[in-house]
């Protein structure tokens, strides 16, 4: 069996590629004080259709109001102060996507309320970007 | 540094940049246990290296619907976890692990595909995954990733601190990236020391996050730093 050195060549037809075939962008924005009952989650999703049937997901997530850009991950998980009973208090905001069938990319935000009394989220509102690159990796 | 084409994410190929080649394929089906937590397979890869892994699972055979690796089954009910069921992967120098979750009381045939690439500290020789001739592996319907850049950072072992690395890329888009870490696992009885894909590790908040800013330049930051690891890197266009 043969063999090279891959680092040698600019392209060599003797070892497999990745190869990007579609991009899905989606933004939202979440309203500030949003309240939040006491063991309830706050859900929102937006399915859009981006590469062939089987792709991967290359996912990039952003908040604008935290963290300093795009994180090239499918899931994000990040701490806010809201409120609950008039004190400052602790939630998560969890970004994600996910692929609920062959073409469909789904975005995801969820915050959950786990304290025993309504959680409101912080004052400002807050811009959501999803991207995410499918990839024909690398056996079609 | 080669030239900086404005557009070269458009093309699928521009001979400033080397295309990716995938030095390592394997395939195959397990069966995950009903509320499998930490399920291991081990599949050794036979490469002279540490390969940087990637690719995806499905459970359906043809792939029609494939989740990345470290991305899953989304819940039918309120979400307690992300995923209703998912996959990490790791490779150290002998195996790839494959480690699953599975929240569902019943087994689930899981249908993994594995790719690896060849890690810039290491110019090994390495055996070709295509060799037919009639299989073609050059396709200009898709845009083949391009390796703008590549090359790895060793992070001090200052416990506790935020560590940052910017890499300047010059583009005036965010360009594709991909990093992979170097991290302890565990695997039944054995501490491995693995190679992750940044993405694994991303919701336990210990891996490092690897952020674009889409200003010029690429940014590895590592908030819950603990001990000195080497990082390995891709920016493609």
């Amino acid at each position: 069996m043969s063999t090279s050195k891959p680092s040698r060549f600019l392209i060599n037809s003797d070892y497999a590629s990745l190869k990007r075939d579609g991009l899905a962008v989606v933004q939202t924005t979440l309203s500030g004080s949003t309240s939040i009952a006491s063991g309830s989650t706050f859900e929102w999703h937006e399915d859009t259709t981006a590469g062939s049937a089987g792709a991967l997901n290359l996912g990039l997530i952003q908040s604008a109001n935290n963290g300093r850009g795009f994180h090239f991950m499918n899931a994000i998980n990040f701490t806010k102060t809201g409120t609950v009973s008039g004190s400052p208090t602790p939630y998560s905001v969890l970004c994600f996507i996910s692929r609920p069938s062959a073409t469909t990319v789904r975005c995801n935000v969820q915050i959950l309320n786990p304290y025993g009394s309504t959680l409101t989220t912080e004052a400002s509102d807050d811009t959501i970007t999803f991207a995410a690159y499918t990839l024909v990796a690398p056996y079609a | 540094m080669p030239a900086i084409l404005a557009n070269a994410n458009e093309f699928a190929l521009t001979s400033d940049y080397p295309i990716e080649q995938v030095i390592y394929l394997e395939s195959g089906s397990y069966t995950l246990n009903s509320l499998a937590s930490s399920q291991f397979v081990v599949i050794p890869h036979g490469l002279p290296f540490t390969p940087l892994v990637g690719g995806g699972w499905a459970l359906v055979s043809d792939f029609s619907v494939q989740y990345n690796f470290a991305s899953g089954t989304t819940p039918s009910t309120a979400p307690s976890t992300i995923y209703a069921q998912t996959m990490n992967i790791f490779a150290d120098s002998t195996n790839v692990y494959i480690e699953g979750f599975n929240t569902s009381a019943s087994d689930k045939t899981i249908y993994y595909r594995i790719f690896g690439l060849q890690p810039t500290d290491d110019d090994s020789d390495v055996t070709h995954t295509k060799s037919e001739g009639d299989d073609f592996i050059f396709n200009t319907d898709y845009l083949h990733l391009k390796v703008a850049y590549s090359g790895y950072e060793d992070l001090p072992a200052t416990a506790g601190s935020e560590y940052d690395f910017d890499i300047t890329h010059g583009f005036s888009y965010t360009p594709i990236c991909a990093a992979w870490k170097t991290a302890t696992t565990f695997n039944g009885t054995t501490n491995v020391t693995a190679i992750h894909p940044i993405d694994t590790l991303n919701t336990s908040g210990q891996g490092v996050l690897f952020t674009a800013a889409g200003t010029g330049y690429v940014e590895l930051v590592n908030p819950t730093f603990q001990s000195a690891t080497r990082v390995h890197w891709r920016i493609y266009t």
